[in-house]
């Protein structure tokens, strides 16, 4: 990692830089390349990703979205998907394109680090090179000129097996700019072109450590999101609870074709995430601030993230399932029962008629 | 004194977990058809105190139950616990449905932690780890694949007559031991 490097030119990353060490990392084993980038990105600027990503817990759902990717997850609000991820902190991401190795230094130069979409299929530290064809995220900080002219790009990759440092450019561009044809092998998460997609995040700094006030503000965000969520004919996301109950009876009308129900594999990856950093920031608030109702928040959030399992996966092996037709209900109701009970313990960590041990 | 039960899991299996490099493409253990490399033995381990065995895990044929709401009969009489060797596709819980003398049933939770890289979301101990995992067309060193040791407890104090499996396509089980005492165990 960083040998031979002659000239290095890495502009705007505050905390990081190609010659003198790693760039941060973060994975948990529910997150997926969505949440593990951005993550990244916030430990760069001195932030918890779990802090930040972890108050926001919903459910929303795009009904007419394509959902074939890894890093999937229905906008909604005109500032990225990091700002919806992170609605208690200033962050805003936008997606762009490129088309060339020269477009990508641009944007690294104008914006810091980049977060870059790829074909793990042409990436060689990724288990599916040259095997399969599966759209992932990868933070790309740097770039640089070798002894020899020829460019690199540092990539960092927090998903195992994991991997970071300086890439032969040829790499990284023929991951950015495929086709990720449809491969029978990951029908999950092949089939959407990659398109030289780049996703640009800014992250301003925020001063102090995560307060009483500011949790409580997320939790009671969290209770008006899921009570006051809407799935009319005209909703192009569906959110909360009326959303959740439609997801699942749109399941139940599908479960016979086993192709329409893929989809709540893929996209119940963002919303599991979700669930389980909200759990992770609950219990580690808990005890931080000895606040031990927040105990319950996380044992909730916990039963969220294995009731996803069980629908995500119900899903993805639908074809090979005796009694689809049954079990996918039963699995919707076991979901909508654990989110509901997640909201009831928001409602008694609000609760001032509690004391609070 | 504590009595142990092995099940007998052969009649059930219907799921391949291991393969050799010679037929890495028959794994079943994910969506994407990982596997785990063959091992010369099936596992035989003891976790406090329990014996468990899996079966042959050569690569050749099915060697674990996927859960799919099999009906295992059981020498009828009080059991505490069910010892298991298995794993999630993701970390998984679900529900065993206890078949009882008297003809009730009732349920008991369980959970088992993922079967990629190893870490226990639930306490529960070791029974293989790899080091490489098997992918339908390459072996792929630095991710293992990990099978776990879990407990189900069966909290009702009647005696039992079987067990059914949850319907649930993440749950791979390797080896089931069913735990009593041994004295007053005549119900």
């Amino acid at each position: 990692m960083n040998a031979g490097s002659t000239t290095v030119a890495i502009s705007g990353a505050a905390r990081w830089n190609g010659v003198t060490g790693a760039y941060p990392q973060w994975y948990e084993d529910p997150l997926s390349c969505l949440q593990t980038t951005l993550g990244s990105i916030l430990i760069e600027h001195g932030l918890r990703p779990v802090d930040v990503l972890g108050l926001a817990c919903e459910f929303t759902f795009a009904p007419d979205d394509a959902m074939c990717e890894e890093f999937y997850r229905p906008a909604q609000s005109s500032r990225g998907v990091a700002a919806d991820l992170c609605p208690y902190h200033d962050v805003e991401s936008a997606w762009t394109t490129g088309s060339d190795a020269g477009d990508l230094v641009e944007l690294i130069e104008t914006h810091g680090r980049v977060i870059v979409a790829v074909d793990n299929y042409h990436l060689p530290f990724r288990p599916a090179f040259h095997d399969v064809h599966a759209a992932h995220l990868v933070v790309v900080p740097g770039w640089r000129r070798s002894a020899d002219g020829s460019l690199e790009f540092y990539v960092s990759d927090a998903q195992p097996p994991g991997f970071q440092g300086w890439l032969p450019a040829e790499h990284l561009i023929n991951s950015w700019l495929s086709g990720n044809p449809s491969d029978s092998q990951d029908v999950f998460f092949s089939s959407r072109e990659i398109g030289g997609r780049v996703l640009t995040v800014t992250v301003r700094p925020q001063p102090g450590g995560l307060t009483r006030g500011q949790v409580d503000q997320a939790l009671a965000g969290n209770l008006e999101r899921w009570n006051g969520g809407t799935a009319g004919p005209e909703d192009r996301v569906w959110t909360g609870h009326a959303g959740l109950r439609r997801f699942v009876e749109r399941l139940r009308e599908r479960c016979a074709d086993p192709a329409e129900l893929r989809s709540a594999y893929t996209f119940g990856w963002a919303m599991q995430a979700q669930a389980f950093l909200h759990g992770r920031l609950a219990q580690e608030f808990a005890r931080r601030s000895d606040r031990l109702r927040l105990l319950e928040v996380a044992a909730s959030a916990d039963r969220v993230v294995s009731a996803w399992s069980n629908v995500r996966l119900l899903s993805a092996h639908a074809a090979q399932t005796t009694g689809i037709t049954d079990l996918v209900p039963r699995r919707g109701a076991e979901l909508v029962h654990a989110y509901e009970q997640l909201a009831a313990d928001w409602r008694l960590a609000l609760s001032t008629e509690w004391t609070d041990r | 004194m504590t009595a142990h039960q092995v099940l007998a899991l052969e009649p059930f299996l219907n799921n391949q977990a291991a393969t050799t490099p010679e037929n890495l493409g028959d794994g079943r253990l994910n969506v994407w058809r990982n596997s785990l490399p063959a091992q010369s033995a099936p596992l035989e381990i003891v976790v406090d105190g329990v014996p468990l065995r899996s079966a042959r895990l050569d690569g050749r044929g099915p060697d674990n139950v996927l859960c799919a709401g099999q009906r295992i009969e059981v020498p009828g009489r009080r059991w505490d616990w069910l010892y298991v060797i298995g794993c999630g596709e993701r970390r998984v819980r679900d529900t065993v449905t206890w078949h009882f003398r008297d003809g009730t049933v009732d349920r008991d939770h369980f959970a088992l932690s993922d079967l990629w890289e190893g870490r226990s979301d639930f306490g529960e101990e070791l029974a293989l780890r790899t080091d490489v995992i098997h992918y339908p067309f390459h072996v792929q060193e630095r991710i293992g694949i990990t099978l776990w040791c879990q407990r189900v407890p069966v909290t009702s104090r009647k005696p039992l007559s079987a067990v059914s499996l949850p319907r649930n396509p993440a749950v791979h089980l390797f080896a089931m031991t069913l735990v009593g005492h041994q004295t007053g165990s005549a119900a």
